[in-house]
């Protein structure tokens, strides 16, 4: 009960944040932070919870930034069941894993997104999109912490 | 292995599928577009609130920044603009000199009709302070012929003319006026309504002794003083006003008069030709 309220909390946060940055950055400079979160269920928690929140995280996502309906519903899932085989394979506590884990998420989001919009003809990518790694790498990271800080202050990890 | 078994063995993997068959739906099905905006709308007008302060902070060092960057271009354009103020404020103070000026000479030029005499407009260019009540430079604007002793008076709207002195020394179109209040100034007067005629002599004062009155004059406190026909001075123009009488040493009566009008505030003169 206590992980199911934390975990709302987190989301009402990062639909705040989430809506703020799309307010101050343009779309190509904007941090993913749904993308950060699942990298962390993914490497903090299960498999299973991974893919869920995964597929809530893109469904919020779809929601608050009116892209195709469902296109990062599918990426965030598939991220978070990829990222999920990591799930008690790695040293999460390592900052090296987690740096890299968020490295690995972003370029797995990517690459998805881009075979989706080879398949898709209504799903468009633009390269441009890689520009935001950088604020994602650094405001990600951040957000890394401060969700390990907070899940384990409640002793969830 | 029991089904309940394979599927708590497989369970990421089988909502894996679960998740992408419902994106896949989401996908096909764009029914659900206009449904999705409202609550978009609906989460964006949510967190509308907090937007002011993030965009605030946000935008100051890039404002700063921009505001730093233009400072030496608005330097320079305040400075242009000063430039520009001043010429418009010298082009203001210029209009409105020649549009007094206008409103003057059609003045005298009416006045100059109704009254029969020729009236030229002078202007106060010039008044020493050590010499305040005794003499006035004055410039003529019409290229008239001046000559000395000419009398100069003021017009005070609507229909009051004040004796204020005559021309003393001229140089082309400059002329210095001696002021009616200048002990060397001598004016033959008379009492307004009454056969009562006198001196005027100044007193460096805006007061002049009225002298030389006989004794038998009937002359009273409020009679007005006003400018007699003797000699090339034109009758009736109004000076001052008796304030006091009294008996002088030489046998005669003196009345003292007080000017009728502000003789620090001369400006505008009509020098009065016959």
């Amino acid at each position: 009960m206590k992980k199911f309220f934390i975990t709302l909390a987190v989301l009402f946060f990062i639909i705040v944040f989430d809506v703020l940055f799309s307010k101050i950055f343009p779309f190509y400079l904007r941090p993913n932070l749904w993308l950060v979160y699942v990298v962390f269920i993914s490497l903090f928690l299960t498999h299973t919870e991974a893919v869920l929140i995964g597929f809530i995280s893109g469904l919020i996502y779809d929601i608050l930034h009116l892209t195709l309906f469902g296109t990062n519903t599918l990426l965030l899932t598939a991220t978070g069941y990829l990222l999920g085989w990591l799930n008690k394979r790695v040293n999460e506590t390592l900052l090296n894993v987690q740096v890299l884990s968020i490295l690995f998420g972003f370029m797995v989001y990517n690459i998805l997104y881009f075979l989706i919009s080879l398949l898709l003809k209504t799903v468009s990518y633009n390269f441009i999109i890689l520009l935001s790694f950088f604020a994602t790498f650094i405001i990600g990271f951040l957000e890394l912490q401060v969700l390990i800080i907070l899940y384990r202050r409640y002793d969830l990890i | 292995m029991t089904i309940k078994e394979f599927f708590t063995k497989n369970k990421p993997t089988i909502l894996f599928f679960l998740f992408v068959l419902l994106s896949l739906i989401f996908l096909s099905i764009q029914t659900i577009t206009e449904q999705v905006h409202s609550i978009r709308v609906f989460f964006v007008y949510f967190f509308s609130v907090s937007y002011i302060p993030v965009y605030k902070i946000v935008n100051y060092p890039f404002n700063t920044f921009n505001k730093f960057l233009q400072l030496s271009y608005m330097y320079e354009e305040n400075m242009k603009l000063k430039e520009l103020v001043k010429k418009f404020y010298m082009d203001k103070m210029y209009y409105s000199s020649l549009v007094e000026e206008q409103h003057h000479q059609q003045l005298v030029n009416e006045l100059s009709k109704n009254i029969g005499y020729k009236l030229y407009l002078a202007e106060v260019i010039f008044r020493d302070c050590k010499n305040w009540y005794n003499e006035c430079v004055v410039l003529v604007k019409s290229s008239s012929t001046l000559s000395r002793d000419m009398p100069v008076i003021v017009y005070v709207e609507p229909d009051k003319f004040y004796f204020v002195g005559r021309i003393w020394t001229i140089d082309k179109n400059i002329a210095k006026i001696l002021l009616i209040t200048n002990p060397l100034s001598m004016l033959p007067v008379k009492i307004k309504d009454k056969p009562i005629y006198g001196v005027l002599i100044g007193e460096s004062s805006v007061k002049l002794s009225m002298d030389y009155l006989l004794l038998e004059d009937d002359v009273r406190i409020g009679d007005v003083v006003v400018t007699s026909s003797i000699g090339n001075l034109p009758g009736g123009i109004e000076i001052g006003r008796v304030i006091d009488v009294e008996v002088s040493l030489t046998g005669f009566k003196k009345a003292v008069v007080k000017l009728n009008y502000n003789i620090n505030a001369l400006k505008n003169l009509i020098i009065v030709s016959f």
